[in-house]
């Protein structure tokens, strides 16, 4: 049910009272019912927040991301206590079954490939190259495609044969990089409202990482942040840009043949997966069109 | 979706003044917006989330009064007519999805 996204940017004071989180700043007071938050992104060092706050917005499973002096997302809460997590849930997710994992992964790369294609067909390039790869895609991606085609695709969506995601000089990585974490933290969201944890991932499984699964199962909704950044035309990531990629939430796709917005196609998809992981019967499908590039606020047609 | 709540309950007896303190109270806590004294509104993001609000509203109603509700949708609630007046600026009174503050 949620749906507004929160980003606190000026010096000020968050707060709990009646059910409702309480912006006070020098603009004055702000109230907005918790339960129509999905995110608060705290985008300043200047804002002081309360426990009573940060415990009812974890109640209702609100993600809160935190911002460093640089205003890079630095950290995010991560919910322990969801209503519904159980022993035999986490036992399950210790010991999903290794051809789900295998199937599971195999689909996200190839959705993620396709959806690649996509974009780079929405720039009238050439994608018959990206098109050759996704054909080669084995099981469980053993020939490693994703990364082929990833060193193709971004050269070809920035129109630099020397792009690399490396390259911590390249203005477009510090918004990719932006884009990716809030994603992440949206289906990390996810991932612990249905009381699983994001530590046991199914391909990514680095000791440092503790969202492993949460890498995983974004994967396939990267390509629309990278579309979006590459029709953006900026010199270094401005507060218009970040607050871009955190309404991109709210942009309408196309998702398996249904209208809907990113942030709901996101939690219908991570659900699918969970349920296919513990016990095989939900069906995957994970089929992205988009609609347009413009990012609008819209869910003014939802409401 | 808005919700739309209108009331006019009795404050006869002490009694009846603390139910009506009450359900204002419980309205508020629901995330309703007063526009007006006794007319409250709130965003739902659709039919459903409005219908099952309505359902919570009847939980918590007094007994004796009238309070009567309906549901706008977007575009009936912003063509509303301000004869005399201005819109309240709330946040709790926009559908927008992304808050900047």
């Amino acid at each position: 049910m949620a749906w507004r996204n929160v980003v606190i940017t000026k010096h000020s004071k968050l707060s709990y009272s009646s059910n409702m989180m309480v912006v006070q700043s020098f603009n004055g007071i702000y109230q907005i019912p918790i339960s129509d938050i999905n995110i608060v992104l705290v985008d300043t060092t200047q804002a002081v927040i309360t426990s009573a706050l940060i415990s009812r917005l974890n109640e209702q499973q609100v993600k809160i991301i935190f911002t460093d002096d640089k205003k890079m997302p630095i950290c995010e809460t991560v919910n322990n206590m969801p209503n519904n997590r159980s022993v035999e849930l986490l036992r399950q997710q210790f010991n999903w079954d290794e051809n789900r994992k295998v199937f599971l992964w195999t689909q996200i790369v190839m959705a993620k490939i396709k959806n690649q294609i996509n974009v780079i067909k929405g720039l009238a390039g050439d994608y018959n190259l990206l098109e050759y790869e996704l054909n080669k895609v084995e099981v469980n991606d053993v020939t490693n495609r994703e990364a082929v085609v990833a060193r193709k695709y971004f050269p070809m969506l920035f129109d630099q044969i020397q792009f690399s995601r490396h390259n911590p000089n390249e203005h477009f990585n510090d918004a990719l990089n932006y884009g990716y974490s809030i994603l992440l933290s949206m289906v990390n969201k996810k991932i612990v409202s249905d009381g699983y944890i994001t530590y046991i991932g199914i391909h990514h499984h680095s000791d440092n990482n503790a969202f492993n699964l949460g890498s995983d199962l974004m994967e396939p909704f990267r390509p629309i942040i990278d579309a979006w950044v590459s029709f953006q035309n900026f010199e270094y990531l401005t507060p218009k840009l970040k607050y871009g990629l955190v309404s991109l939430l709210n942009l309408e796709i196309n998702f398996n043949g249904k209208r809907t917005l990113l942030m709901n196609a996101i939690n219908s998809y991570v659900h699918d997966c969970l349920m296919f992981l513990t016990d095989g019967k939900k069906n995957v499908k994970i089929e992205v069109d988009f609609i347009n590039e413009v990012s609008d606020y819209a869910i003014n047609g939802n409401v | 979706m808005r919700l739309m709540v209108m009331f006019d309950l009795p404050i006869q007896t002490s009694e009846e003044r603390r139910n009506y303190r009450k359900f204002r109270k419980e309205l508020i806590n629901e995330g309703f917006l007063m526009i007006q004294y006794s007319v409250y509104a709130r965003v739902c993001l659709n039919r459903n989330t409005a219908k099952l609000l309505e359902g919570r509203i009847r939980t918590f109603a007094p007994e004796r009064g009238v309070i009567q509700t309906f549901m706008l949708t977007e575009k009936q609630y912003n063509d509303m007519h301000f004869l005399i007046g201005e819109p309240k600026d709330d946040i709790r009174n926009t559908d927008k999805g992304m808050i900047i503050l």
